[in-house]
C-alpha cells in the first residue's frame, strides 16, 4: 500500500486501466496518509474524503465495465485552494473567503476531472497567493517534509502543493505562479513543477493575484507526470480570452529521451553569479550531466532580468490592489498582517509607474526572445538559496545578508513577466539534506522541449525519486 | 523623487477612500518607500518607443 503512493501518475493510470490497481484502494491509501501525516505537514486546507471515495468507486465501476477511460482515470490529485470547485469551499488561504463555496468549477478543474482525475482536496497556500514563502496564519504554515526537526518553509505560494506531492499525500497537484509560486515550492520541496507559457492553460475560475502575470500549471514528482497533467489541462478556453488558439501538442510524445545537439544557454550573470555555493554545486553537476547527455552548453546574457524586480513590483502590486480594493476598505483586519500591508502598498503605485512597468516588460520580453533565437532552452538555479526557516527574514548568499522574500523570487519572476514556459526539477541536495532545483526555461509554447530536457535528466538521475524524512 | 511622509500617504489613501490609522500608515511607509525605490530602477531602461505589454494573448 505504501509503495502505491510513490508510483508516478503515468504508471498509476496504466495499472488502473489494466485492473491491477483499484482507484478505491489508491484513494484510500492517500487518505490514510493524509490522516497520519498532515497534522504536522498542514498541506491540505480541505480534504474531500467522501467525494473522493465516491468518485473512486464510480471510476472503478467504469474500469470494470470496460468503458473508455481518460488519460488520468482514477488518479488522485490535489488542487491549490484557489481553484474554484463547485460545491466545495475555496478559501485562497484566506479568512475572507473562509466559507466561500463556488457555484462553478475552474476550467482546469473540469478538464482534469473529465480526464478521469479524482480530487482529493484543496491545498494550503500563502494567503491569496501573495508571498513566496508559503506562510499562512489562518490555516497554519506548511512544514517542509525534508526537515523533520526544524520548521522550514516549503516555498510559496503553492506551499501545500509542494509539501503534499513531496510527502506522498497526492501524486500530482495544481499550483499557480505569478512570481515563481510553482517553481519555488517545487525546488524547496524536491519535486518537479512547470509554469506553462502565458495563455497555454486557462485561468478561468482560478482566483487571481495579478491577471497579467498569473500562470497555472502542474506540480508532480516527474517531468512525465507534468506532461500528462498539462496535456489534460491545456488549450483554448472561451472563458479566458488570454488563452491561445494554438493546438495542444502531445507532450508525452515529446519526451523522446534524446537531447543530443540541443543548445542549452547557461544564465550566469545575475543568475548563477548570485547563487549560494550550496545550491551552485548541484546545479553545476547538473549542467555537466546535460552536457554528457549530448547537449551543447554555452553562456548567455539576459541583462533585462535585472530590471524585472522594478517592473514586476509596479505591475503585481497594482493589479493585486485593484482586485482587493473593496475588501481592503471594508474587511482589512481579516487579512494576515504581511499580505494586508503588501496589498495596501499597491494603492500608492501610480498609473504612470504601472505602465512604465509594462513598457519595461516589453523590452525584457523582446530581449529574451532574441536570446532564445540562438539557444533551445536556458538553465540556472530555480532559487539562489536552498532553504529558510519559518519566520526567518534574512539569508546569507555568498557572504552577504539578503532578505528572504526577494531572494526567493529573484530567478523566477523574470519569466512571469515574459510569459515563457519554465520548469524546476530536483538536481541534488545541500549538505543539510535540503533539495535544490534546476530551472529550465523554453521558448513560448515550447513546453515540449522544456519537459524533454527535464525528462532526459530524470532518466539519468534519481533525485526525483528520493523520499523526505517526514514522509513516514 | 521626493520621499513620501506619513501625511503624504494619509492624503493619497484618503483620495481613494482608504482611511488608514496612524499605526497602519507607520507600518506601510517603509514598504511603500522600498517599493518606490525598486520601481524607480525601471527608469534606467531605455524605454524609447516601447509600448506597454497590454496585449495578453501571445499567439
Amino acid at each position: 500500500m505504501t509503495d502505491l503512493v510513490w508510483k508516478p501518475i503515468a504508471e498509476l493510470a496504466r495499472l488502473i486501466a489494466s485492473k491491477e490497481v483499484s482507484p478505491v484502494e489508491l484513494v484510500q491509501a492517500h487518505l490514510e496518509r493524509i490522516t497520519a501525516l498532515d497534522g504536522k505537514l498542514k498541506s491540505y486546507i480541505t480534504v474531500m474524503d467522501d467525494a473522493a471515495l465516491a468518485a473512486a468507486k464510480a471510476a472503478e465501476a467504469r474500469v470494470m465495465a470496460g468503458e473508455p477511460l481518460g488519460r488520468l482515470h482514477g488518479v488522485p490529485v490535489g488542487l491549490k485552494d484557489l481553484y474554484c470547485t463547485r460545491g466545495v469551499r475555496t478559501t485562497a488561504g484566506s479568512r475572507i473567503l473562509g466559507d466561500w463555496v463556488p457555484a462553478e468549477d475552474a476550467t482546469v478543474t473540469s478538464r482534469l476531472v473529465d480526464a478521469g482525475a479524482i480530487v482529493l482536496g484543496k491545498l494550503n497556500m500563502h494567503e491569496f497567493a501573495y508571498g513566496p514563502e508559503g506562510l499562512n496564519q489562518h490555516y497554519g504554515t506548511c512544514w517542509n517534509p525534508w526537515d523533520s526537526a526544524t520548521h522550514r518553509i516549503c516555498g510559496g505560494s503553492s506551499s501545500g502543493s509542494g509539501a503534499a506531492v513531496a510527502a506522498g499525500l497526492c501524486p500530482g497537484a495544481l499550483g499557480s505562479d505569478t512570481g515563481g509560486s510553482i517553481r519555488i515550492p517545487a525546488a524547496l520541496c524536491g519535486i518537479t513543477g512547470l509554469k506553462p507559457t502565458y495563455g497555454r492553460v486557462s485561468r478561468a475560475g482560478v482566483l487571481p493575484l495579478a491577471w497579467s502575470a498569473d500562470h497555472v500549471g502542474p506540480m508532480c514528482r516527474t517531468a512525465r507526470d507534468c506532461a500528462l497533467m498539462l496535456g489534460a489541462m491545456a488549450g483554448y478556453d472561451p472563458k479566458d480570452p488570454t488563452t491561445s488558439v494554438l493546438p495542444v501538442p502531445d507532450y508525452d510524445a515529446a519526451l523522446t529521451g534524446d537531447i543530443k545537439g540541443l543548445r542549452v544557454g547557461v544564465l550566469r550573470a545575475f543568475f548563477l553569479e548570485s547563487t549560494d555555493p550550496s545550491v551552485l554545486r548541484p546545479v553545476h553537476t547538473a549542467l555537466k550531466a546535460l552536457e554528457s547527455l549530448g547537449a551543447s552548453l554555452r553562456d548567455v546574457a539576459f541583462d533585462g532580468a535585472r530590471h524585472a524586480a522594478g517592473a514586476s513590483t509596479a505591475i503585481i502590486a497594482s493589479e493585486a490592489y485593484a482586485y482587493h480594493e473593496t475588501w481592503l476598505k471594508t474587511r482589512r483586519q481579516e487579512y494576515g498582517e504581511d499580505v494586508r500591508l503588501r496589498l495596501l502598498a499597491g494603492a500608492f503605485v501610480s498609473a504612470a509607474d504601472y505602465l512604465k512597468g509594462q513598457r519595461v516588460r516589453t523590452l525584457i520580453r523582446n530581449e529574451l526572445e532574441a536570446v532564445l533565437a540562438n539557444v533551445d532552452v536556458l538553465v540556472c538555479a530555480t532559487v539562489p538559496i536552498a532553504h529558510a526557516g519559518v519566520g526567518q527574514r534574512e539569508v546569507e548568499i555568498n557572504g552577504e545578508r539578503q532578505p528572504v522574500r526577494p531572494s526567493l523570487i529573484r530567478f523566477t519572476r523574470p519569466f512571469n513577466l515574459t510569459g515563457h514556459p519554465a520548469a524546476s526539477v530536483p538536481c541534488g541536495f545541500t549538505a543539510e539534506g535540503m533539495p535544490v532545483g534546476l530551472q529550465i526555461v523554453g521558448r513560448a509554447f515550447d513546453e515540449g522541449t522544456v519537459l524533454r530536457v527535464a525528462d532526459v535528466y530524470q532518466r539519468s538521475t534519481d533525485w526525483h525519486t528520493r523520499r523526505p524524512p517526514l514522509a513516514g | 523623487m521626493e520621499p513620501f511622509t506619513i501625511e503624504t500617504l494619509r492624503t493619497l489613501a484618503a483620495t481613494q477612500g482608504l482611511h488608514l490609522s496612524d499605526g497602519e500608515l507607520s507600518e506601510l511607509l517603509p514598504l511603500v518607500q522600498a517599493g518606490r525605490k525598486m520601481i524607480e530602477t525601471v527608469s534606467e531602461m531605455p524605454l524609447a518607443d516601447a509600448e506597454p505589454s497590454s496585449q495578453y494573448r501571445m499567439l
